[in-house]
């Protein structure tokens, strides 16, 4: 299937690139149990199609984002679980989440 | 509670610009705790130095600039002062934040705050100085500022300090506030107290400036302490919670909005704008960019200068250096407003609108805001072009809007009524136009669509101030997983208030919101931060505490200058209508929902059904 992540903010900026196609097929284990592609899986193709955004924008194993990032689903629903199943011909937002919102940062004590 | 008071000063000054006299007067330290500072302090000399119903263009309308514990600590983003008058577009609270230079010299004047009573018989200057304990006094002057009338806001900052010397600071208000434009703005270090009016209250005080001058130093209860924890704090803002503040600024709203359905385009009528690419911050930035600058004691760094093409000269007078003359400032707020809010998409006329509106004093939300509404009452025939002055205005029509800008700026023609503000403008005009008069208590709402962002539009319709996106900033949670942002129940009230009273505190102390992604446990951060300062043993729950009490100070306030429950709403329209276009296409936000969700809030905050104060809570603030 077909999924498209369209870069916003920093990462358009980073990328040099409004979006990236990415091709995602069904993972199959070797018990013959597949499942559908992931919001990880999407991540990781956009990691080797754009390999500069890992560091700033995707974390060192290219699956899921740091802080300060956001991704939005159609335009409808924000998701935060990477394992989250996608569809063909979903569209990903990648957004500088200080846009509103977001996750909370890593601890630090003063 | 210790007899040495550390982060404050325990004392501010009040000017009588009347009878050109002045007095220092105490802040006791238990007030002082009671209220943090910034915004909390603001309200309560608000509350007890003005009379219920002052004009807010009278002299009874009292004027304050405040500080905070915080401002001249090594803590980043703390140098932020806050204006605070009674608004004379809302009628209501008009409080409104600005930064930089001039918060570090009104600390180091002396004083918490400085209230300015009255109206000057002529245009004045009033030169405020105090260089520490050596002098027995401070030095108030009224110095005639007739000469300086006509001056935009930069040119007048400049001409002060050349006669006073470069190590003065300067507020100052340009021809709009001379005009009593209801949305003037107060200028400082090329950044505005924006919001609500106040430089139509400096100008009906006669007040062309405030220039200041001070020595004084504020001792820290544990500085080595404070030392180590600014260094933290410093280290995590160079981090990625703040890199989109770094590397894009806030003008990187515009593209995400439009692809969310929640950029207000040509006075709410639209969700998206198909010039969102064009004039979006990432094609500023990868055809404009310049460099970026910051505040005073600021790490972040959030303002971004683009270059104008064919970038014609700034007004002669201002000063403008030559980097000026060819690049701009900009942030989201003021992109939406004289852009998608007016069907406009070239970014070289928004650059220069929103250049002229600094230059001339003018709050840009309002200003486009305003615009917007007759844009529309054009388009549908309630306004002609015999009452336009003979413009085509349409939405897009640059020319139209240019010459608007300068004549609201003056009160010229049609400018006398647009710088009214929406509210009053449509109330003059009829014929059903306060339809499309997007406002909220008289304050024209920022550039998040309320519709498809439902916890944020009960923020906008119950804020303090009116429509605002700072003071109660719920869209953090329909921009997260948290909740639906297209669905509405009861329980976003207590999310409200929380939110509410957060940035209560961050307005206090005052910490730039640009820094609040570096805090962990928010309540418990801030109190690390004050406790340091000032040697006071509070904690996370007193800070909450003092976060309630400023939310609900203020609106004691409101009700005291005439709130009621109707007051509490949204433009008929965002009730009305449902969404055209975007994701969220065919979203609407009923009265039912909305209703539900302000019950929520009332709930959460122990008020009654219809949204007043009980006595008991009144008690509590000596209201």
């Amino acid at each position: 299937m077909r999924c498209t992540v369209e870069l916003l903010g920093v990462a358009r900026l980073r990328a040099a690139r409004r979006a990236v196609e990415v091709r995602l097929g069904e993972r199959c284990g070797d018990r013959g149990r597949c499942r559908a592609a992931t919001v990880a899986d999407a991540l990781s193709a956009l990691a080797a199609a754009c390999p500069v955004l890992v560091g700033p924008v995707l974390r060192p194993d290219g699956r899921s984002l740091c802080t300060g990032y956001l991704l939005n689903r159609n335009g409808r629903e924000f998701v935060d679980r990477t394992d989250a199943p996608l569809a063909d011909g979903d569209r990903l937002l990648l957004i500088s989440s200080a846009a509103g919102g977001g996750r909370l940062a890593t601890a630090a004590r003063w | 509670m210790s007899d040495r008071l550390c982060g404050y000063h325990g004392r501010m000054l009040v000017v009588d610009l009347t009878r050109q006299v002045w007095s220092v007067e105490p802040l006791p330290a238990e007030m002082l705790r009671s209220v943090l500072g910034g915004t909390g302090l603001a309200t309560r000399l608000l509350y007890d130095l003005t009379p219920p119903q002052a004009d807010p263009l009278g002299p009874e309308n009292a004027l304050l600039f405040v500080g905070s514990p915080l401002v001249g600590t090594p803590l980043t983003t703390t140098s932020k002062f806050i204006v605070a008058a009674r608004s004379p577009l809302t009628g209501f609270i008009g409080d409104s934040l600005s930064s930089s230079h001039l918060a570090l010299e009104l600390k180091r004047c002396g004083f918490d705050a400085v209230v300015l009573l009255g109206a000057a018989a002529r245009w004045s200057t009033v030169a405020i100085s105090w260089l520490g304990p050596q002098e027995a006094q401070p030095t108030v002057r009224f110095l005639d500022a007739s000469d300086l009338l006509g001056y935009d806001t930069a040119a007048t900052a400049e001409a002060v300090r050349a006669q006073l010397g470069s190590k003065w600071r300067v507020a100052s208000i340009g021809p709009a506030g001379e005009s009593l434009v209801r949305y003037a703005t107060i200028s400082n270090d090329g950044r505005h107290a924006g919001r609500t009016g106040t430089g139509a209250v400096m100008g009906s005080k006669g007040l062309k400036a405030l220039a200041l001058n001070g020595g004084w130093s504020v001792p820290v209860a544990h500085p080595e302490a404070l030392a180590a924890t600014a260094e933290r704090l410093r280290e995590r803002s160079l981090g990625p919670d703040t890199a989109k503040y770094r590397e894009m600024g806030t003008v990187a709203n515009l593209l995400t909005f439009d692809r969310l359905g929640t950029l207000p385009t040509r006075n709410f009528q639209q969700a998206t704008f198909e010039g969102a690419e064009r004039l979006s911050g990432e094609r500023l930035h990868t055809d404009r960019y310049v460099r970026r600058t910051a505040c005073a004691n600021c790490t972040i760094g959030c303002e971004q200068l683009f270059r104008v093409s064919n970038g014609k000269r700034a007004a002669a007078g201002n000063g403008a250096g030559e980097e000026h003359q060819r690049s701009r400032r900009l942030e989201y707020e003021t992109l939406f407003a004289l852009g998608p809010l007016l069907g406009i998409d070239d970014p070289d006329f928004v650059l220069h609108l929103a250049a002229r509106c600094d230059e001339l004093g003018m709050d840009t939300i309002s200003t486009g805001g305003t615009i917007a509404w007759a844009m529309e009452g054009a388009e549908r025939g309630v306004l002609d072009r015999g009452a336009l002055d003979g413009l085509d205005l349409r939405f897009g029509s640059k020319k139209a809007v240019a010459t608007l800008v300068e004549r609201i700026g003056s009160r010229a023609g049609v400018g006398h009524l647009l710088a009214e503000g929406s509210r009053r403008a449509a109330a003059h005009v009829g014929h059903g136009s306060a339809d499309w008069a997007m406002h909220v208590k008289g304050l024209e709402l920022p550039g998040y669509e309320p519709r498809s962002l439902k916890t944020m539009a009960l923020g906008l319709a119950i804020g303090s101030r009116g429509a605002c996106h700072n003071r109660v900033p719920t869209y953090e949670a329909d921009f997260s997983t948290q909740v639906d942002r297209l669905a509405a129940d009861a329980s976003r009230g207590q999310l409200a208030a929380e939110a509410e009273d957060r940035e209560a505190v961050m307005d206090s102390l005052i910490l730039c919101k640009f820094i609040r992604k570096c805090l962990d446990n928010f309540e418990e951060d801030a109190a690390h931060f004050w406790r340091l300062v000032t040697g006071w043993d509070v904690d996370a729950a007193e800070v909450r505490q003092v976060g309630a009490r400023i939310s609900t100070l203020k609106k004691v306030y409101n009700e005291r200058e005439g709130w009621s429950r109707a007051d509490d709403t949204l433009p008929p329209r965002l009730l009305a209508e449902p969404l055209p276009d975007g994701p969220a296409s065919g979203t609407a936000l009923t009265q039912a929902e909305l209703d539900s969700m302000i019950a929520g809030y009332y709930a959460a905050r122990g008020w009654t059904a219809d949204g007043r104060v009980p006595a008991s809570q009144r008690r509590e603030l000596g209201a």
